[in-house]
């Protein structure tokens, strides 16, 4: 019962009254006229000293405790918030110290939590490639991550508190924005920006509860994707448009055939030929495929020996004169003595100069020429076929390597268009570069390089 | 107060003039993908909403007089407000041209379009980019921006004297192509033309930001 503090007040002020009045009537009664009036004010003073005193003396220890849970609170609000008050209180104050003590600790625990949960999503936040950026009520910027700096060609620190119009000039994106806002409701659209052009698929998340954040807004950039779409739809497209030819051509010969053709033993022929020779074509153009897929997939997979270039470049062109020949076009090898060696494949190598070597011919006019020439330089060995024919158009450069691009559609009865993609695939492959240059009406020069092997590296500067 | 009361109608007017140029910049660029695809019934939306722009147009208008008459803005706030009754009008005949390229496509019969095609992609690509830049320059008051979008009107212009021989060699040659040609002649001069309002824009942004109200140098133009 001393304990608490309510009954240590009240006792004291008990203690007082008992005291003065008991000091009272003693004076009272011993002394009488002005004698009194000095002795009651001398009780009375004493009185009030032993009052203070004793006032002072219970309730010392209940103050400091205030005290001390006075500054704790403030240095709480201060952001201090790891307050522990050590204060001797067995009382009702006792109770509160040590229920703030308690109270410090929780908040403080629950902050650090928030805040590693804070780091982590904004770790996910900065990190994300999908572009991120959050708007407020009013459909104003409070928040983007740098993948959206990226994607929408804009600067977090401009365009964070202006409207999201100001940085994507979209009426038909604003619009549905407005409406995730207004209706709570997610949204998915697409936008074209910038000058690539770049194909961003953008959803949009109300958020509740977010404060500032009323909407967050994630881009995913589909442009590889659509790019990649595109060029297996052209593929598809290519390779059935090549294959429906020649198979139209045989069924129409096999129908006149079956109509009666046959009886006619030289229109016959004639026929079979027609046949075999398109079945030739598809054949070529089946296998000009399966090559292609076979390097493109498994590029890794070249059988590498070491190799005699000059004598690889010397049985090409070999191999292509009988052509060269019944063309009227001239076909000349012009190599140093001695080069150095590189490893590779040589069925490969020898397949992508035979092809550069067949378009050169095929190009050129008769009485035109075809060199073929190598030297070593700066560790590769650079190798040319240069030809005097129609050349290619400036539009066309950049595209001759494509599968099944044809620069000059009049001649696509020709091949299938993938004699340049396979030899560039192979050029790749070992690890070399191919180019061209060419000027319309005067001819091509088409060049690749292939790396020296390495330990030869130092004798073929 | 009232100076806050201004600012946020000249904020939201901004909004909407910005809104405006997106419908244009979109109306040009599908026009034109309509016209190089055969897309007709892309033509046939663009031609309609024509109608959409011309409302958007005016709506802003109504605003900005509206302002206007209620706050009765002084010296550069009403420059502003002037500057974008201007710039409103010129947004809104873009998009005419762009519904006139619209129109162009759907009379064009041809299954597909000879070659001024590449300089004609070139030239809508430079159009769309001044547009762009124009407004970029616009709302971030920006002069040098709005000179520097005036150089590229040369280029359009360029691009357009490439597109006129070109057509008219081509019609020399293969007089079957003439219509279709011609046609492309006229898409050109469209896209010339909202270049050159692009222009205009700019201009308007210098008289907002300096209260000039002069033409832009640009190098002397046939057009």
């Amino acid at each position: 019962m001393l304990g608490s503090l309510r009954w240590r007040v009240t006792l004291t002020c008990v203690a007082l009254v008992f005291v003065a009045s008991v000091a009272a009537a003693i004076v009272v009664s011993a002394y009488d006229g002005g004698e009194a009036v000095l002795a009651t004010i001398i009780v009375v003073v004493l009185g009030i000293g032993i009052a203070a005193f004793s006032g002072e003396a219970l309730t010392h220890r209940t103050v400091k405790a205030v005290r001390q849970l006075t500054a704790a609170a403030r240095a709480m609000t201060e952001g201090r918030l790891n307050q522990h008050v050590d204060a001797d209180a067995s009382d009702e104050l006792g109770d509160l110290v040590y229920t703030f003590n308690q109270m410090a600790q929780r908040v403080d625990e629950l902050v650090t939590q928030l805040s590693q949960e804070h780091s982590r999503l904004a770790a996910a936040y900065e990190s994300s490639s999908n572009g991120l950026v959050a708007v407020d009520r009013h459909a104003a910027i409070a928040y983007m991550n740098p993948a959206a700096e990226t994607l929408l060609n804009a600067r977090a620190s401009a365009a964070i508190g202006q409207p999201f119009l100001y940085t994507v000039r979209d009426h038909e994106l604003h619009a549905q924005l407005m409406r995730c806002l207004s209706e709570q409701q997610r949204q998915t659209s697409y936008l074209e920006i910038g000058p690539e052009p770049r194909y961003l698929q953008v959803v949009m998340f109300p958020i509740s509860g977010g404060g500032d954040w009323a909407a967050l807004m994630v881009f995913t950039d589909l442009t590889e994707t659509r790019r990649v779409d595109a060029i297996r739809r052209d593929f598809v497209s290519n390779v059935s448009h090549e294959l429906r030819t020649p198979l139209a051509s045989i069924k129409a010969a096999v129908e006149t055939l079956a109509a009666g053709a046959i009886d006619q033993p030289e229109t016959a022929q004639d026929f079979l030929q027609r046949i075999s020779k398109e079945v030739d074509r598809l054949t070529g153009l089946v296998s000009e495929l399966l090559e292609l897929s076979r390097i493109e997939s498994r590029a890794a997979d070249l059988n590498r020996t070491p190799l005699d270039y000059a004598a690889l470049l010397a049985e090409a062109v070999e191999r292509m004169q009988p052509q060269a020949e019944r063309r009227g076009v001239t076909l000349s090898l012009n190599v140093p003595s001695e080069l150095p060696t590189i490893v590779g494949d040589a069925e490969r190598l020898q397949r992508a100069l035979t092809n550069l070597i067949h378009n050169a011919i095929k190009f050129t006019p008769a009485g035109g020429s075809v060199r073929v020439s190598a030297e070593a330089k700066d560790g590769v060995i650079a190798t040319q076929v240069t030809d005097t024919g129609i050349g290619i158009a400036q539009e066309d450069l950049g595209r001759v390597f494509e599968r099944f691009y044809k620069a000059d559609r009049s001649r696509s009865g020709e091949g299938a268009g993938l004699g340049l993609a396979i030899a560039k695939h192979i050029v790749q492959a070992h690890g070399g570069e191919i180019s061209v240059q060419s000027q319309v009406g005067l001819g091509s020069t088409f060049t690749f390089t292939l790396p020296c092997s390495i330990e030869r590296a130092g004798r073929s500067a | 107060m009232t100076r806050g009361v201004f600012s946020r109608q000249l904020h939201e007017i901004q909004e909407e003039v910005l809104l405006l140029g997106s419908m244009v910049e979109k109306a040009i660029r599908r026009s034109m993908e309509a016209l190089i695809t055969r897309d007709l019934e892309l033509s046939r939306k663009v031609v309609e909403d024509d109608q959409i722009v011309n409302a958007k147009r005016f709506e802003i208008e109504e605003r900005c007089v509206q302002v206007m008459a209620t706050q009765q803005p002084m010296a550069a706030d009403l420059r502003v407000l002037i500057a974008i009754l201007y710039i409103i009008t010129d947004l809104e005949r873009m998009a005419d041209h762009a519904e006139g390229i619209g129109r162009i496509s759907l009379m064009i019969n041809a299954d597909s379009i000879p070659q001024p095609l590449t300089n004609l992609e070139r030239m809508v690509d430079k159009a769309v980019e001044m547009l762009h830049r124009s407004l970029d320059a616009f709302v971030r008051h920006d002069v040098a921006e709005a000179q520097a979008v005036c150089d590229v009107d040369d280029e359009v212009d360029a691009l357009y004297d490439v597109i006129y021989v070109d057509a008219v060699s081509q019609m020399i040659q293969r007089q079957e192509m003439v219509p279709t040609l011609t046609h492309l002649l006229w898409v050109a001069h469209n896209l010339e033309r909202i270049a050159d309002r692009s222009t205009n824009i700019c201009e308007r942004v210098v008289y907002l930001v300096t209260g000039q109200m002069a033409e832009i140098p640009k190098n002397v133009s046939r057009y």
